[in-house]
């Protein structure tokens, strides 16, 4: 035996485990080496304790009891190859983050890329708004028209656009314009059997007006235009089911003739109100008149002109002040013509039966007047205006 | 028989120089001189029958150990290390020695408590060799085919119980 395992026969001192030649062997050995000959006078005693019976019953005892699990462990991890492992474990991942700190460090992080932009809204020019939807339809002289064979029933207009609107939710509502306007005109032909029509969508539908919204100005999809914008201020989230209301609209209309048309309203002082008013006895008003495309206009009471002037589209025109004797109704003819003419007034009435009206409310009430289907493309619109007085 | 009483000269001879080395590591020179001198008078004296290395070497381990439990006690009590009034000092009780038996005791706590937290296999050693089994034997019933394997586990056992235990089997002296 060599030296080395001679010492490995230490523990088997203690416990008597030692055979007579191994004993001999250490004994031997550990009288020409001192320091074997201490670890044997150290072990000597834990020898004399477990030369006792009762000590070495105490300790199998122990020793049949479940193992601490805990000390297991920690005696496991305190071996030699454990322990080196777990250390190149950790130096290898100090390595390894280091080395991720100095690859990310000199990156540096890209510029950030506008993608949108939030612009302050811009003024429009003040007109004005027109109502957001109808209330209700109906004709000057007691008569309900129908559009045409085409639109039998009249479907609300689309709901008023805002005065302007940041360019990022302006961009979004062009690409839904456009993809909607191309969509609708792919299914125009459906759609002109289907979709109603009423005099304030035909009256802004006729008009062109770049500069007017923004929604359809740049997008080709959506030639028509949606009504002028109002002067009070819109609900920000309107914008973008107003021009995918619009475009929708828009798209299968494009394929209808212009039409003429007058949005007219009552003043009372600077109040604006529709036609269906019931004015004051003797109340002073006045007429505005918003032409849907430039010509003449002619306000005229029986045989009597009360007011004409050059027209410009979407410009407001106002008569001069008018009053009434008397209670009950009082005529009047507007005409609105691209050409000037002169046509006797008493005949004018009966050229507005075929148009088609529609009374709107919102803010500023007033009352859409566009030609009637079979005038489609015609020179001129007559409409009749009557005054209520009570 | 005169080899023997030869081969037993030489024993005691070595057994001397060692005790003395021994000794002298743990009280002074001429105390571990002493002490070696009063291990082999009583080997001498009530052990002559014995020859072999195999009895003389551990006989004389355990005398060792005592005569220097024995001279520590002593030194404590004659105030050697602690000089206290004569008047604190306990008269020494000759009879059954109480505080041995606290140590031994200590020991036994301490070794039951080391043995519980081996693994495994030392658990299974330890078992192995408190039930007398020699190392051949432990060897067939383990099923390890070497025994010097035997050897390195026991080895690395006894290593591991004693750190476990502080670096010393006996309890730590205050």
């Amino acid at each position: 035996m060599s030296p080395d395992d001679i010492e490995k026969l230490l523990g088997g001192y203690a416990t008597g485990t030692l055979t007579a030649e191994e004993q001999q062997a250490l004994f031997a050995a550990a009288l020409d080496d001192q320091e074997l000959f201490d670890a044997l006078a150290r072990e000597q005693s834990l020898r004399d304790l477990l030369r006792d019976p009762a000590a070495r019953a105490e300790l199998l005892s122990a020793l049949n009891t479940p193992a601490n699990r805990l000390g297991g462990f920690w005696q496991w991890l305190r071996r030699p190859m454990v322990a080196g492992l777990a250390t190149v474990a950790v130096v290898a991942i100090a390595v390894v983050a280091v080395w991720q700190v100095l690859r990310i460090g000199p990156v540096k992080p890209a510029a950030p890329m506008i993608v949108a932009e939030l612009r302050p809204p811009e003024q429009m020019p003040a007109q004005s708004p027109p109502p957001p939807g109808p209330v209700a339809i109906q004709t000057l002289n007691q008569r309900r028209v129908v559009a045409d064979t085409h639109a039998p029933a009249i479907a609300p207009p689309p709901a008023p656009v805002p005065a302007a609107m940041p360019a990022v939710m302006a961009r979004k509502a062009e690409t839904e314009s456009t993809t909607l306007g191309q969509s609708a005109a792919e299914t125009s032909g459906a759609l002109k059997e289907n979709v109603t029509i009423d005099a304030r969508s035909l009256f802004y539908l006729d008009q062109e007006a770049p500069g007017a919204n923004a929604f359809v100005q740049s997008s080709g999809g959506a030639r028509a235009v949606p009504p002028p914008v109002r002067q009070a201020a819109p609900r920000a989230d309107a914008a973008p089911t107003t021009a995918k209301t619009v475009s929708g609209l828009a798209a299968p209309m494009m394929a209808t003739a212009p039409r003429l048309g007058v949005r007219v309203s009552i003043l009372r002082g600077e109040r604006e109100v529709d036609l269906t008013t019931v004015l004051d006895p003797g109340e002073t008003v006045r007429l505005k008149l918003i032409p849907n495309a430039d010509g003449f206009l002619w306000v005229a009471e029986g045989a009597r002109t009360v007011a004409s002037a050059t027209a410009q589209r979407l410009k407001p025109f106002e008569t001069p002040e008018m009053r009434f004797e008397g209670s009950g109704q009082k005529q009047l003819v507007v005409t609105l013509s691209r050409k000037p003419q002169t046509v006797a007034p008493l005949s004018l009435g009966i050229l507005g039966r075929g148009n088609l009206v529609e009374t709107s409310a919102d803010q500023g009430r007033a009352t859409y007047v566009v030609s009637g289907p079979r005038e489609a493309g015609a020179q001129q619109v007559v409409v009749p205006v009557t005054l209520t007085y009570r | 028989m005169m080899r023997l009483r030869v081969q037993r000269e030489q024993v005691l001879t070595k057994l001397r120089e060692r005790i003395v080395l021994f000794a002298a590591s743990h009280l002074s020179r001429d105390a571990a001189e002493d002490l070696a001198q009063e291990v082999l008078l009583l080997l001498h004296e009530k052990y002559a029958h014995l020859e072999r290395v195999e009895d003389l070497l551990p006989l004389s381990l355990r005398i060792v150990r005592f005569k220097i439990m024995s001279q520590r006690r002593k030194s404590v009590r004659r105030g050697e290390y602690t000089q206290v009034s004569i008047a604190d000092i306990q008269l020494p009780d000759l009879d059954a020695n109480p505080a041995e038996y606290v140590e031994r005791k200590q020991m036994l706590e301490r070794l039951a408590t080391a043995m519980s937290g081996l693994g495994d296999r030392c658990r299974e050693l330890m078992r192995l060799k408190l039930q007398g089994k020699t190392f051949p034997e432990i060897q067939k019933i383990m099923g390890v085919a070497s025994i010097n394997t035997i050897y390195t586990w026991d080895h690395r056992c006894r290593k591991n119980l004693l750190e476990a235990m502080g670096g010393s089997w006996e309890p730590p002296k205050r």
